[in-house]
């Protein structure tokens, strides 16, 4: 029984891979298609289930350098969105 | 009673319920299955991050129907509703990488979720500020 529960935590990985590609999908209609801030969040959501995705298949098939992708992915995209964000909102002095 | 406070309460029952089932389930395979207590506990960790995991993967798909439902037919401040949502595929994401990275022993990956989890609030209020200075006030 105890060996049953790694290939069903591969299965969960691989289902919750999915649902990040269903919300990168969405993200990515987002930025296509809104305006310039509504395309700024799309590309937000975007980074985020990417970055979540690399993470986890770090940890299913022990690929060391999609961590460091998805550390980087995580932290600039969240910092480049509230500066991108600020911005377009017209400046520091506002 | 709020709607909130009846759910925290609710879910402070689920914690206690949690524990409670996971330490009896441990207890079961030690006893009854003779499964060593050190390979028992990280056993029944992985089964909750699997049970998160598929928790989280519904949260996402129902967050991704909702983007792709409300387009701009619903008016100019659906962009509002829009930015609550991707903050529900932000949290899930994060939370996600918090609980899994705990149940599984990976320190590294609750760290950053972490981290991304308490700078999720000011994305979300920078975009929302920067469509609010962009639209509300130039159509006023």
């Amino acid at each position: 029984m105890i060996e049953l529960i790694d290939p069903i935590f591969e299965l969960a990985g691989y289902i919750f891979l999915v649902a990040c590609s269903i919300a990168a999908v969405s993200g990515l209609r987002l930025a296509v298609k809104g305006e310039t801030v509504t395309s700024l969040m799309g590309i937000g959501t975007v980074t985020t289930v990417t970055a979540a995705g690399l993470f986890l298949t770090e940890i299913l098939f022990h690929i060391e350098f999609m961590r460091d992708t998805a550390v980087a992915l995580l932290l600039l995209g969240a910092l480049a969105t509230i500066v991108f964000a600020r911005i377009l909102r017209g400046g520091v002095y506002r | 009673m709020s709607l909130l406070d009846s759910f925290l309460a609710k879910l402070e029952w689920l914690v206690v319920l949690y524990v409670v089932g996971a330490a009896a389930a441990i207890y079961a395979l030690v006893s009854m299955y003779h499964v060593d207590m050190y390979v028992a506990i990280p056993a029944i960790a992985k089964v909750t991050a699997i049970v998160i995991m598929l928790f989280g993967s519904v949260f996402l798909v129902c967050a991704s129907v909702g983007l792709w439902r409300f387009g701009d037919e619903w008016g100019r401040h659906i962009f509002y509703a829009r930015n609550h949502i991707c903050g529900i595929v932000d949290d899930t994401c994060a939370l996600v990488m918090i609980l899994v990275g705990v149940l599984i022993g990976r320190i590294d990956l609750a760290a950053i979720g972490f981290f991304f989890f308490a700078i999720i609030p000011f994305v979300g209020n920078a975009l929302a500020n920067a469509y609010y200075h962009n639209t509300e006030e130039v159509s006023k």
